[in-house]
């Protein structure tokens, strides 16, 4: 396998696609973590 | 609802056998570390499924100790191995982990349980779920109703501190190194099914992580849920990043 078979061209619905689910997966992960710190800091039993 | 953790259960096993005999084959720390990641993500649902038929307070404990404190952790540790490049750092995380994954495993074991509680215990019901015959303990905060498990194994102090960061670690390290590896894959335009397989072990991971947020909502049946949809999306994002590969060569990151 070259290196130019390993290149993929992104279609249009690709290019803002994936954005949109990393951006949206990284808002997610900080909600979580978010939620996991409050934990700790609210005292919990 | 146990049905689900069986489900569950079983798709860890072939994800585990999967992840390890990539292991045997090619090797690399990473691989070894998250199969101990989905070995224990496995025992904590196969303890689920006991614990739904009925109590011992040891499935209990393991139940906790792997579901609870170490899956994430040991899966995030694996994403560490495989992302970073100084060894020195990785190898000091691995000690890391390791000593605080034995500490855990002792405060466990020495964790006194409550018998008057134990003997009350439901199977019906999720052991992460209110159990009204059970006492409420002192120090659990007021209009917070404890699950049996807290009732039972009084899981506070050292041991939820550890718990929580534990998971913090794991989450951020396995979804956060997830989301990083799609996105150089993204920008570079290169390995589309790893791009895709990244993201689908980020979405796969955030389940379980936020598994314990729905517990502590009230909502314990989607603890079950989250576990089956979050180990089927990180299963097949673990084969869609690793489909076909005639030639191996070496990338910034990757599921490899």
């Amino acid at each position: 396998m070259n290196r130019k078979s390993k290149r993929f061209s992104p279609s249009r619905l690709t290019r803002w696609l994936v954005p949109v689910f990393l951006v949206g997966l990284t808002l997610v992960l900080a909600g979580t973590l978010l939620l996991l710190f409050l934990a700790i800091i609210g005292g919990l039993p | 609802m146990h049905y689900l953790s069986l489900l569950s259960t079983v798709i860890t096993l072939a994800f585990t056998l999967a992840v390890l005999s990539r292991y045997s084959q090619r090797g690399g720390t990473h691989l070894l570390l998250w199969g101990i990641g989905l070995a224990l993500y496995g025992l904590g649902t196969l303890s689920e499924v006991i614990l739904g038929s009925s109590f011992n307070d040891w499935v209990m404990k393991l139940w906790y100790l792997s579901g609870a404190m170490l899956t994430a952790a040991w899966l995030g540790q694996g994403t560490v191995n495989l992302l970073v490049r100084r060894k020195n750092l990785v190898l000091t995380a691995n000690v890391v982990l390791l000593t605080v994954s034995l500490l855990s495993l002792v405060l466990i074991v020495i964790q006194p349980v409550d018998l008057k509680a134990a003997s009350l215990y439901d199977p019906t019901i999720p052991a992460s779920a209110h159990n009204p015959l059970m006492d409420i303990p002192e120090g659990i905060r007021e209009g917070r109703l404890p699950a049996q498990y807290q009732v039972i194994l009084g899981t506070g102090g050292l041991i939820l501190v550890l718990t929580i960061l534990l998971n913090i670690y794991g989450t951020l390290m396995l979804v956060g190194g997830a989301i990083y590896s799609a996105y150089l894959f993204f920008r570079k335009n290169v390995f589309l099914n790893r791009m895709v397989g990244n993201i689908l072990i980020a979405a796969g991971g955030l389940f379980p992580a936020m598994g314990g947020t729905f517990v502590r909502a009230g909502m314990v049946d989607w603890l079950y849920v989250s576990e089956f949809v979050g180990v089927i999306l990180m299963f097949l994002g673990f084969l869609q990043a690793t489909a076909s590969e005639p030639v191996r060569e070496r990338q910034t990151a990757s599921t490899d």
